[in-house]
Parts: C-alpha cells; sequence; structure tokens
C-alpha cells in the first residue's frame, strides 16, 4: 500500500489512510492489552478507568475505518490487491476491537482480586500475558511490513498461547484447591486467562487476513 | 456441463504494413459462456476480436499469421468460405448503428440478403424473435415501421443486437458496445447479455472492469500487443497472477 503509484492520487491517498488509521488503531490495542496486563499482576484498580476510556477509543477508531472501507468501496469499486486490502482491513479492525474488548473486560475483573496473591500464580498469567503482548505485536509488523512470512510466525505462536494458557489455567486452579473461599478469585482469574487465550485467537486471524491480502489465498497449515 | 472450446486462437500474430498489433495470441474462447478482453486503449483489443470474422480482410495492410479455430476448424484456412463465416460471427460495435431504415427493415435485412427467410410470414417471424431475443420487442412492437434512428441510445444498441442475432449466429463479437451509453440502458444490455449467453458465445471488450466483473465468466487482459493473462474473470479480479494485469485492474497504470 506504501507504493502509491495510482493515477488518481486521492485513491492512493485513501488507501494510505485506510492502512494508516489501521496501525494507530492497532497500536491503541497493542498498549491497551499491555496496560490491562501489567495493571492486573501489580494490582493497579485505578488504572481500570484509563482503560474503559483506551476501548473506547478503539472502539471509535472501529467506526471510523467502517466508514472508510464503506466509502472506498462505493467510490472506488477496488479491485484485486486493492480489494482484499479493504476486505482484510474491515475484518482485521473487527479483530482489534475483540482484543480491546477482551483486555477491558480483564481489567474490570481485577476490581474485587485481594493483594496477597501467589506469585507463582502471578507470574504464570504474566507469562501469558506477555506471549500475546508478543503475537499482537508481531502481527502488527506484519500488517505494517504487509508480511507473510511474519503472519506464519504469529499464526504458529497460537500454539504457545494455548500451552501458557493451560499453564495459567492449571496455576489459578491450584490456587483454587488451597482454599475454598478462593472460589470467588479464582474464578476471575480464570476469566483472565481464558480471555487472554481468546484475544491469542482474534491476533491469530489478524495474521490470517494478512496472509490472505498477500496471497490472495487463505493460509492451510503444512 | 462440459465446456466446449468454441474459438482456439493459435500463435495468432497481426500486421498492419510493417507495425505488428497482435503477438502469438493463444486463446481458448468457451462455448456459451461471456469472454470478456480488457487493456489499454490501443493493445489490440479491436484486432483481435476483428480477426475472428476476418473483418481485417478488408484493410489492405493487415497481415494475419498463425490460425483461429472456429469448432476446430481453421477459419483462415484458403477454402473457407468467409460470407458464411460472417453469418456465423456477428459483431455489435461501439457505437449503435442501425440502418437508416424502419425498425422492421433493420433486423430483416440480413436474414434478407442471406435468404434465410422465404416469405413474408417466416420474416415477421424473425424479426419478432429476434427483437424478443434482444428484449426490445415490447418496446417496439407498436412502431416498427417507424426509422431505427428515431430509438434512444440503448434502444438503438438494443436494436443492432437484434439485427446481429437475426442471422442465427453462434458468436457474438461486442466492441465496447456500452461506451456510448447511460447506466440504465448498460444495465439493460449487461442482463441482456447474461441471458443470450444459453444460445450464442460472446467476446465483449470492454473499458470497464466491473462490467467485465458483471458480465463474463473469462477475461483476458492485453498490453501493447500481448495477451498477458487470461483466467475466470473471479481470478482475474480477486487475484491476479500478474502484476501488469494487477496494475491496470487496480488503476495504476492506463
Ligand atoms: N486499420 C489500421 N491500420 C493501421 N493500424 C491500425 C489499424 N487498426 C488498428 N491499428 C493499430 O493497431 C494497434 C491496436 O489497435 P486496436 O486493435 O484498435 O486496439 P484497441 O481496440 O485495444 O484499442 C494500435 O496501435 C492501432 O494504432
Ligand atoms: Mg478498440
Amino acid at each position: 500500500m506504501t507504493d502509491d503509484t495510482h493515477i488518481v492520487k486521492s485513491y492512493g491517498e485513501e488507501l494510505q489512510f485506510l492502512n494508516d488509521s489501521l496501525i494507530q488503531m492497532g497500536s491503541l490495542t497493542e498498549s491497551l492489552l499491555a496496560d490491562s496486563m501489567n495493571a492486573i499482576i501489580i494490582l493497579d484498580k485505578d488504572a481500570v478507568a484509563r482503560i474503559v476510556e483506551s476501548d473506547k477509543k478503539i472502539n471509535e477508531y472501529r467506526a471510523k475505518i467502517d466508514s472508510q472501507i464503506m466509502t472506498l468501496l462505493v467510490k472506488r469499486a477496488p479491485m484485486a490487491i486493492d480489494l482484499r486490502f479493504a476486505i482484510t482491513s474491515l475484518r482485521i479492525s473487527q479483530d482489534f476491537e475483540r482484543i480491546g474488548d477482551l483486555a477491558k473486560g480483564n481489567a474490570k475483573k481485577m476490581l474485587p482480586l485481594p493483594q496477597n496473591l501467589p506469585q507463582d500464580l502471578l507470574s504464570s498469567l504474566k507469562r501469558l500475558g506477555n506471549v500475546v503482548d508478543a503475537q499482537l505485536n508481531k502481527s502488527l509488523d506484519a500488517y505494517i511490513k504487509k508480511s507473510k512470512d511474519i503472519a506464519i510466525e504469529v499464526i504458529r505462536l497460537d500454539t504457545s498461547v494455548n500451552e501458557h494458557t493451560f499453564l495459567a489455567i492449571k496455576e489459578v486452579l491450584a490456587y483454587l484447591s488451597k482454599d475454598p473461599k478462593n472460589l470467588e478469585y479464582a474464578t476471575n482469574l480464570l476469566f483472565v486467562a481464558k480471555n487472554l487465550e481468546r484475544a491469542g485467537d482474534h491476533i491469530r486471524r489478524v495474521a490470517e487476513n494478512i496472509y490472505y491480502f498477500v496471497e490472495g489465498d487463505y493460509y492451510k497449515k503444512s | 456441463m462440459d465446456t466446449k472450446i468454441k474459438i482456439k486462437s493459435t500463435n495468432l500474430n497481426v500486421f498492419y504494413g510493417e507495425k505488428q498489433a497482435l503477438f502469438d495470441i493463444n486463446l481458448d474462447i468457451n462455448q456459451n459462456e461471456v469472454t470478456a478482453l480488457i487493456g489499454p486503449s490501443g493493445c489490440g483489443k479491436s484486432t483481435f476480436i476483428r480477426c475472428i470474422n476476418r473483418m481485417n480482410d478488408v484493410i489492405d495492410i493487415c497481415k494475419i499469421q498463425g490460425e483461429i479455430e472456429m469448432d476446430g476448424k481453421n477459419i483462415y484456412a484458403p477454402n473457407t468460405d468467409v460470407v458464411s463465416l460472417r453469418e456465423k460471427v456477428g459483431m455489435v460495435f461501439q457505437k449503435p448503428n442501425p440502418f437508416p431504415k424502419s425498425i422492421y427493415d433493420n433486423v430483416c435485412y440480413g436474414p434478407k440478403i442471406h435468404g434465410i427467410a422465404e416469405t413474408k410470414d417466416d420474416l415477421d417471424q424473425i424479426v419478432e424473435n429476434s427483437l424478443k431475443k434482444a428484449a426490445l420487442w415490447n418496446e417496439v412492437k407498436d412502431r416498427l415501421q417507424e426509422p431505427g434512428t428515431s430509438l434512444s441510445g440503448g434502444q438503438q444498441q438494443r436494436l443492432c443486437i437484434a439485427r446481429a442475432i437475426s442471422v442465427n449466429p453462434e458468436v457474438i463479437l461486442m466492441d465496447e458496445p456500452c461506451s456510448a451509453l447511460d447506466p440504465i440502458a448498460t444495465a439493460k444490455i449487461e442482463e441482456l447479455i447474461d441471458e443470450l449467453k444459453t444460445t450464442f458465445t460472446i467476446i465483449i471488450v470492454t473499458h470497464s472492469m466491473s462490467q467485465a466483473v458483471r458480465v463474463s465468466q473469462k477475461t483476458g487482459f492485453f498490453h501493447l500487443g500481448k495477451l498477458i493473462e487470461v483466467g475466470t474473470t473471479e481470478k482475474i479480479f480477486k487475484n491476479p497472477t500478474n502484476n501488469m494485469t494487477q496494475d491496470y485492474i487496480t488503476g495504476r497504470f492506463g
């Protein structure tokens, strides 16, 4: 998209603008996810309000990108790579929005948590969060570079996310088994782990769409 | 339904004097399909379709090498009957060009000169059928004696299609048939093309990408006299293989 060689200059600019909007939205999503994860680990309950605000901004991006794409479709009737760009950007912005929702949901889950959570539990959640963060970061990289190879790496990271989710859940269950009174906390922490796994699924979809954009065909596991 | 190749162009080279207009064109046209030809002006689209009914024969400086087969027979073989070839391959042009005659006479002209109809009743029947197939009958059935030129642009183009159909062709060539028409007239012609393909094999030259997508099953992209890429219309417009095709259909060069 960066090679703006369209004969109609404004068409090229519109594509570029869409590309930039999506990168901004992705960056915002990335910092929201990191922020929410960090807040959970250090139990910074004041962060929740800030995170809710960021999520609103992400939703606004989604609406803005929707309308940009709608306009592009009616105005330019894009073909081939431009068509794939419009369609995949639409899908990717939906996934970013969902990731934002999940990160916000996670932040809210910490509100009732006590200060004295076991270190093992926190660090397993933190590791999971880091893997998902890194995966999102890489997917943004793939989008910026329009790189199918980086997209494939992101898709493959899915296995790692699943493994870390499994380990985090194990820690949560161990914490629960120590004291039935931990039930409410443990339920919340289970949601945190599960939401991170789901965020990973959305990130994988982002990468699958980048792959489709580049190749014009869907990624198949080889 | 099995697709059958109706027309096969093999290593077709065309020259206008010293200047080569087409280079080694290998292209198969499927029967009962619409094939769209796209590409910048001057790339040889019209030259190519004019080879199919040997319209280029009338241009003295035009030399043709290679083969075009229709139903497996080379139409450039020495014993070819060009008159009957042109009966089988009708043509519709960019600008509607009805004869300065009545609507009725426009349609029955071909059948008359080709000796297809014997009686007035036969002619009436052909005129009615052709106008119906061209989706024009209802609009003109009460004014068949009025001049063809009294019709609107879109109606005139459908009249020209009726005229092409009237001699029972097998193939219809259309060279930018909608470029002089407004969007509604264009939509009617496009819908008509879709119906006509059940009876005929159609090749259409168009400058509108979206028209190619709407009407055709196969698309060929020409550039500077070469056929750069050919494939299903879906493939060409969603994910072409060749970068030049991509640049052209996305408006990156003209
Ligand atoms: N009758 C002719 N005499 C000489 N050159 C011609 C003639 N018709 C077409 N050409 C040349 O052949 C090339 C292809 O033209 P044409 O088939 O009309 O292209 P298109 O239909 O794709 O615009 C052009 O360079 C054009 O100038
Ligand atoms: Mg032409």
